[in-house]
């Protein structure tokens, strides 16, 4: 009867699941960004969203690091600007599809039957939609703005979340605990709470940051498209698609936020990469890396 | 078998119903007062107005509109829009070829950049070699297209012009102009989806050379190559074809924008446009249009599938 | 045990259970079709007794133990535990029947500690005297208070069965199920785990109902053991009956494949070799079940389904030629088909 010799930590808590170079790296970059986005309107030069505070159109000079823009606003003021909009939407829109994915996702199988039918025809349905045209439509009928834009985001992430949250909750209902718990005469809220609920949230929070990524890109492309903050507010997507006419003669328009954003979504990617492995353990062959 | 295709075919139009309905709503809800007042101008009679609303049917109460529309889609008639006079079936006729083409290109593209690329990584799993592969394509994903595409624009005006035409050309009046100037666009669809295929055939991948029999192959002396590419790849391709219906769904997101950086005449930069003149008619024929092809091509990944893996009809 | 006057220490009492899953449909016009899991078992046990359960995998013992624990519900016939004769479905989950499962490490959450798993039996139960009650239960499964704080992780498996039983008797229950309880442990610490639980019940007064494969667990701790064969109980017999003389086919083949000690018994035993897989439970043959793989059956047995009838005082079973084949005569029996 002697004790079995790995003692680990106590499990309770969701273990930090990320380590390793790659991941410590885009963990700095994120909260560089972070930081950008809480401090940003204290440390940038101008105003971002001030008109004629340098020439029109001037390329990178000692005063305007990133040139400025054809309203003579300053790109670096607004680079540094637009990362607020662009963490908050990934956040908001992850949050929304988090808390309504996880609740459809645990009821579907923790219910089973009718309930489980309907809930997943529901979740296949919003599935079968292309993610982008899905977006479009609820952002016509909503209309555009930063909240908006998450939500349509958060709507087309919510399969995701409810389909891993059905799945493992349907692991774990298999387990001969629930089975226990039943029998201690626990009812349905205490088995969702104490068992389930702690059980798949390593899945969860997996899903989470990849599905980051996947939200700040997919903001990007629709404030891209027209439907992010509202003009003259930052925003990466649209000074993108607002420098188009001038990609040909003064290409640092286009360069400067693209690089913004760029780095962002890769910090996201990375984390969402490492986590991935971790959630597939088939390929975790290489997830200390 | 049969009750396989029954069932896929019951859900894709299953799904097909609920999205009319969404995409219907949808295009209502993008004329914000009365249209009828705005398509009659600032002048315009009671009568004149209320003429117009019978005529395009917003006097009737909405779900007896939403149905008549529907019937008059399930007769292919995706009606006429009231702005521009034309019939939406003969706009979206010039519109699908264009995005077609471009999402197809795509897929190629993405498919023959993300397998090899996937196979090699999966079977250097863990070592350096793999991250040295994998890297690069994490970092060509942060790429959206909307930068992809403004940079291949920017390399070919500047240094290709041989390559790249901006003018677009029906592929039956001359392939070689049409291609002139769908590559670059396709590559930038199908560039940044590439690293979704090679993620996907890495994991199954890795998975399928786990497998007992691959090891007994490997005893029996069968040449690394062949193990590769014949035993465990086409074991490993089930999920990765699954991943492509997917992936038309994010092509349709690429033609979205790609259309509209490259100035291209699709689907996308088409509802795009309309959605912006507030034709809603328009719209909801183009959406219907959009989530039409991308649930057939669904099904269609969803019906070959069983000829690659046979235990799907089982399931 | 049948013929026994019914008396009020009954904690189970079950009347012809019946439980069917249906399946799903293969093809557009095949017909709906179920699994007859459980067909019609009628069982009574009376406290401190413990009923054995054996058979094949798939012969429908774990669905029973599953249908007396609540845990599913029959498709028909009455089920009723307690010492007040309950219906199961009103008892489920006031802690009456408790349950001890095959696999430890599924049946604790790895994110509860050793006193939380114990302790979600005691609902109604708050406070000091709460703690008390897990401190015995611990103690009485022969663990120190110092393994409450563990988690499931930290634990042989030999533990975490202890932590299941004491998990299963912290509440009092009159009836536990134990479902293959001790079959994923290794000898030794079987023979342990069955001590302690029959120690256990001799202390409580506690009924088991023991589910195994294994014929020897379970007559080591039953008082009386039922054979079951695709959803049915082909035999049952107080447990001194089954050294003397099985009466049923089935459960002489199962006895003869029992692995035996060289000096536990003089008399030579040829092992008696069943061909072929238990016949499918989604169509059972006409006749009598066994029937297709029996050494001894004839066309009557093909044909007419046998009922389970009592050959001598408190011994069933189900069978038109009960006690033909016996340990000693198969050769006689082999011969003659």
């Amino acid at each position: 009867m002697s004790t079995v010799a790995h003692r680990r930590r106590p499990s309770r808590s969701v273990r930090w699941p990320v380590r390793g170079v790659v991941a410590n790296i885009a963990i700095f970059l994120i909260l560089f960004y972070v930081v950008l986005a809480v401090l940003g309107p204290y440390l940038t030069p101008f105003a971002p969203n001030q008109l004629n505070v340098g020439p029109r159109l001037s390329p990178p000079s000692a005063e305007h690091w990133f040139g400025t823009d054809a309203l003579g606003r300053d790109q670096l003021s607004r680079v540094v600007a637009a990362a607020q909009p662009a963490l908050l939407a990934a956040v908001y829109a992850v949050t929304f599809a988090l808390a309504i994915g996880t609740v459809i996702g645990i009821a579907a199988g923790f219910l089973g039957g009718l309930w489980d039918g309907a809930l997943s025809r529901l979740v296949d349905l919003l599935f079968a939609i292309p993610e982008y045209l899905l977006a479009i439509l609820v952002l016509t009928i909503m209309g555009s703005g930063l909240i908006n834009a998450s939500v349509a985001i958060g709507i087309v992430c919510i399969p995701r979340f409810a389909r891993i949250a059905r799945g493992s909750t349907l692991e774990i209902m298999g387990r001969n605990y629930i089975d226990a718990a039943r029998l201690c005469g626990r009812g349905r809220i205490w088995i969702m709470r104490r068992h389930i609920l702690p059980n798949i949230a390593s899945p969860l929070v997996i899903m989470t940051a990849i599905n980051l990524s996947t939200a700040e890109g997919a903001y990007a492309a629709l404030s891209f498209l027209g439907f992010g903050v509202r003009p003259p507010e930052a925003d990466y997507g649209s000074m993108i698609s607002s420098s188009q006419q001038y990609l040909l003669t003064d290409p640092w328009l286009v360069v400067f936020p693209s690089i913004a954003f760029v780095v962002l979504v890769l910090a996201f990617n990375l984390i969402g990469d490492v986590m991935r492995d971790r959630l597939d353990p088939r390929s975790r062959t290489s997830a200390g890396a | 078998m049969l009750l396989y295709l029954t069932r896929k075919l019951a859900g894709a139009f299953g799904v097909l119903f609920v999205l009319s309905a969404l995409i219907f709503f949808a295009g209502r809800g993008l004329v914000p007062g009365n249209l009828a007042t705005t398509l009659a101008g600032p002048k315009a009679s009671q009568e004149a107005i209320a003429a117009i609303e019978r005529e395009l049917g917003l006097d009737l109460p909405i779900y007896q509109a939403y149905l008549d529309w529907l019937a008059g889609v399930l007769r292919g008639d995706l009606g006429t829009s009231p702005l521009s006079g034309q019939a939406n079936l003969d706009v979206i006729a010039q519109q699908v070829p264009v995005s077609l083409e471009l999402s197809l290109m795509g897929l190629f593209f993405a498919v023959l950049i993300g397998i090899p690329i996937g196979v090699m990584a999966a079977n250097r799993a863990g070592s350096g070699t793999d991250w040295g592969i994998r890297l690069p394509l994490l970092i060509v994903f942060a790429f959206p297209a909307f930068v992809s595409g403004s940079a291949a624009l920017y390399l070919a005006t500047h240094y290709l012009t041989n390559l790249y035409s901006p003018s677009y050309i029906p592929i039956s009046d001359n392939l070689v102009a049409n291609l002139q100037t769908m590559l670059l666009p396709a590559l930038a669809v199908g560039i940044p989806t590439a690293p979704l295929v090679s993620q996907m055939t890495r994991s199954s991948m890795i998975e399928v050379l786990a497998q007992p029999y691959i090891a007994t192959a490997r005893t029996n002396g069968i040449s690394e190559w062949r193990i590769t590419y014949q035993y465990a790849l086409r074991a490993a391709l089930p999920p990765v074809l699954t991943l492509i219906g997917f992936i038309f769904g994010l092509l349709v997101g690429g033609l979205f924008i790609v259309e509209q950086i490259f100035s291209l005449p699709g689907l996308g930069r088409g509802i795009l446009s309309a959605i912006s003149n507030r034709d809603f008619s328009q719209v909801t024929a183009q959406a219907m249009v959009i989530a039409g092809v991308f649930i057939l091509g669904n099904l269609l990944v969803d019906l070959a599938l069983p000829f690659v893996d046979r235990r799907i009809l089982r399931k | 045990m049948t013929n026994v006057t019914p008396r009020s220490d009954i904690v189970l009492d079950v009347q012809d259970a019946v439980k069917h899953y249906a399946l799903r449909r293969r093809g557009l016009r095949a017909p709906r079709r179920s699994v007859h899991a459980v067909d019609g078992v009628s069982i009574r046990l009376h406290s401190g007794q413990t009923l054995g359960i054996v058979g094949e995998s798939g012969c429908g013992k774990s669905t029973f133990g599953r249908l007396i624990t609540g845990l599913e519900t029959p498709t028909s016939g009455t089920i009723r535990v307690g010492a007040h004769g309950v219906p199961i479905a009103a008892a489920h989950g006031t802690g009456t029947v408790q349950a001890v499962f095959q696999d430890p490490a599924s049946a604790l959450d790895p994110r509860m500690t050793v006193r939380e798993s114990i302790a979600e039996a005691l609902g109604k139960v708050a406070g000091r005297e709460r703690e008390r009650r897990v401190d015995e239960a611990l103690a009485a499964v022969g663990l120190t208070p110092e393994f409450g704080v563990r988690y499931p992780h930290e634990l042989s498996g030999g533990q975490q069965q202890r932590v299941c039983i004491a998990r299963a008797i912290v509440d009092r229950p009159d009836l536990i199920l134990l479902d293959e309880a001790v079959s994923s442990l290794d000898a030794s610490l079987q023979a342990q785990i069955l001590h302690l639980l029959e120690r256990l019940q001799q202390d409580t007064g506690t009924a088991y109902v023991f589910i195994s494969h294994d014929l020897r667990a379970v007559r080591q701790v039953s008082h009386s053991v039922a054979v079951m064969y695709l959803g049915q109980v082909v035999e049952q017999a107080p447990a001194e009956a089954f050294d003397r003389g099985l009466l049923h086919p089935y459960a002489v083949a199962l006895r003869s494949t029992e692995p035996r000690i060289l000096d536990e018994g003089t008399e030579h035993v040829e092992r008696i070799v069943l061909t072929g897989e238990p016949p499918s439970a989604v169509s059972p043959p006409a006749g009598c079940r066994f029937a297709p793989r029996c050494p001894i059956a004839e066309d009557h047995c093909r044909s007419v389904a046998p009922d389970l009838v009592e050959a001598t005082s408190g011994h069933l079973v189900r069978c038109h030629k009960p006690g033909e084949l016996t340990l000693s005569g198969v050769a006689r029996a082999d011969a003659e088909v």
